[in-house]
């Protein structure tokens, strides 16, 4: 079977849409709540993430490994720029730290899929830049990017019951988000968001001591609070 | 930061997250899954002493597919005077019928090893026929002769290797002879000219007549398909002649798709032609000749699979022997296709039937042992199952 599964742009697309849509909605129909929550804030977030079926390299060529939904989470810390500069924009700056947990589904090869097993770690810190738009409170949509750092660990990976690889790779990596918040007062705010996250490509020393080349790409869904001081 | 930076964000976003998805088909040969087993394939049941017969190795991994190992294993006869396999590398699996008798086969890849009763006859060769009887074909194409044998016994089997080829003017047409491309004939310059095939003292011929045609055109069929997401379809390239001739080019050819974001198109050995769908959307696939070349459009839909029906019914093999299954997909949008490239084939037991996925086989069956096994094809979590049955 020689077909590759792509998450996107389809399902990540009309997530990211629906996204979108369900907060161009929600602004229609809510009435415009009075609140600040701005300034310095503490955030929390988590979610499923999907990662993006990853081409990998060796000397023999290159398979496919592909993966279940997992878990993400993060911690931000950052600071609401709110009305308070209107020359540099409405919007936050946040620095991130982030976890994504998915396991190893099937490896694919010239000739055939089989079963793989196995975790793929992700530990990220990105320092993120939102823009805002905040004349629809309390429904703030956002869109934003981020750079930063990451340690991908791919973790007793077998195919087929026989080692893979179990080593970890330092890469650069950012993120492209949106979303929409919904601003509970002057100090809490609840965050859901979406988020693609990718890397440089990571280099993992296989079971046989040869070099692997692979690939990060993931798509999450996420639901956070933030705590504007 | 404010609405403008928003959908000038959302617009650099949608435009990232369209760029570059989707993983490219595997290159890499599974060497994780362990080897558990080996079976030997023959061309031939028997062969007449004096001819050569090809053997094949296929090796089963752990229930889960099986591989051509052929080139890998070594091959050994119990009485090299009776058979003798070959040492050249390009020639693996293959064995010289040196005199009449019985002999055991042996094919050996790590600790595993398997074995085959082998007979070399003394049946003669009575007579011989090469197809095609009479061809014609451009300056500057080959075309493919075989050469049968009837013999003694009145079985038959095909000396295309064996048999010495010749050609009756070297200038006009040359002929190779050999087990790699013994029968494959180059026209060279336009003329008529006898190819011959013999075998001791039993002779054939066929006429092989050289144009001067010029290729005029090259097309590309099927003519605007549509093909489902993430589904492949083979393209084949025909050259049309001055003389009004035809010729498969497929093979020939330089395949390119205008969009290989929506469609992808193997050059690959063994694939040539075969498209795949990455997105939705439309994509030219053109088919390059020298001067010429050929396109049409493939239209990749986003119709849904609804279900899957496995073409045969009640199959049966033989022990030894294969058989092929297909699978056709029926879609959202009222269309059918046939998705056997495509499918996710397994055996529910390899100790009776072993289905491949591997690229040029999808779908073979092999018998190995005698029972019924189902056969599951799976694409996109829905799938079909048959039972195959062996004897």
């Amino acid at each position: 079977m020689r077909r590759a599964f792509c998450f996107l742009p389809g399902r990540g697309i009309l997530l990211m849409l629906f996204l979108m849509l369900a907060s161009a909605g929600i602004l229609l129909l809510s009435t415009a709540v009075p609140a600040r929550a701005q300034g310095p804030y503490i955030g929390v977030q988590g979610g499923w993430v999907w990662v993006e079926e990853a081409e990998n390299r060796d000397d023999l060529g290159q398979f496919n490994l592909s993966f279940d939904a997992g878990t993400t989470g993060a911690v931000t810390l950052g600071y609401d720029l709110g009305e308070r500069f209107p020359n540099i924009g409405k919007g936050r700056l946040e620095l991130e730290g982030g976890y994504r947990n998915v396991d190893l589904n099937k490896a694919d090869f010239a000739d055939g899929k089989v079963k793989a097993d196995g975790k793929l770690k992700v530990r990220s810190i990105l320092l993120n830049s939102f823009a805002e738009y905040r004349d629809s409170d309390p429904w703030r949509p956002y869109v934003g990017f981020g750079l930063g750092y990451a340690t991908i660990d791919l973790a007793d990976a077998t195919i087929s019951g026989t080692p893979l690889a179990d080593d970890k790779a330092q890469v650069f990596a950012w993120q492209f988000g949106a979303g929409v918040g919904l601003v509970l007062g002057d100090h809490l705010t609840v965050d859901f968001g979406y988020r693609y996250f990718g890397t440089t490509d990571p280099k993992f020393k296989m079971a046989d001591g040869t070099k692997m080349k692979s690939e990060y790409a993931s798509h999450a869904a996420l639901l956070g609070l933030r705590l504007t001081y | 930061m404010g609405t403008g930076f928003i959908g000038r964000g959302l617009i650099l976003m949608l435009l990232f997250l369209t760029a570059g998805c989707g993983a490219d088909d595997p290159t890499r040969l599974n060497t994780f899954t362990p080897l558990t087993g080996l079976a030997i394939e023959t061309e031939n049941p028997a062969i007449a002493f004096g001819t050569s017969n090809r053997f094949s190795a296929i090796g089963l991994y752990s229930g889960v597919f099986q591989r051509d190992v052929t080139d890998q294993v070594v091959w050994t006869s119990s009485d090299p005077a009776i058979l003798s396999f070959s040492d050249d590398p390009d020639l693996a699996g293959e064995a010289a019928g040196l005199s009449p008798g019985e002999v055991l086969v042996r094919a050996e890849l790590d600790e595993f090893q398997t074995e085959i009763a082998f007979t070399v006859t003394d049946a003669e060769v009575q007579t011989l026929e090469i197809a095609p009887g009479a061809i014609s074909s451009p300056a500057g194409l080959t075309r493919q002769f075989t050469a049968m044998g009837t013999f003694s016994d009145a079985t038959t089997q095909d000396l295309t290797r064996d048999v010495l080829w010749e050609t009756s003017d070297d200038t006009l047409a040359t002929i190779e002879n050999g087990s790699l491309q013994g029968g494959l004939a180059s026209a060279l310059q336009p003329g008529e000219v006898t190819i011959g095939a013999s075998f001791g003292a039993v002779t054939a011929e066929a006429v092989l007549t050289i144009t001067s045609a010029n290729l005029e055109s090259v097309t590309v069929e099927p003519e605007d398909p549509d093909i489902a997401l993430n589904t492949t379809l083979l393209f084949s390239a025909t050259g049309h002649y001055s003389d009004g001739s035809t010729q498969d080019l497929t093979n020939s050819v330089i395949w390119s798709s205008s969009n290989e974001t929506v469609a992808t198109i193997s050059n690959t050995a063994g694939t040539e032609g075969r498209a795949s769908g990455k997105i939705v959307g439309f994509a030219k696939i053109t088919a390059e000749f020298g001067d010429f070349s050929g396109e049409t459009s493939l239209n990749v839909t986003g119709a849904v699979l609804e279900s899957l029906e496995i073409d045969q019914v009640d199959p049966t093999v033989s022990i030894g022997a294969q058989i092929q299954l297909t699978v056709t997909g029926h879609f959202s949008n009222g269309t059918e296709q046939d998705l056997t490239r495509d499918i996710d084939w397994t055996s529910a037991d390899e100790e009776i039937v072993t289905v491949s996925n591997t690229i040029g086989s999808e779908g073979v069956v092999r018998g190995f042992g005698a029972g019924t096994a189902d056969v599951t094809a799976e694409f996109s979590g829905i799938t079909d199952t048959v039972a195959v049955e062996v004897p």
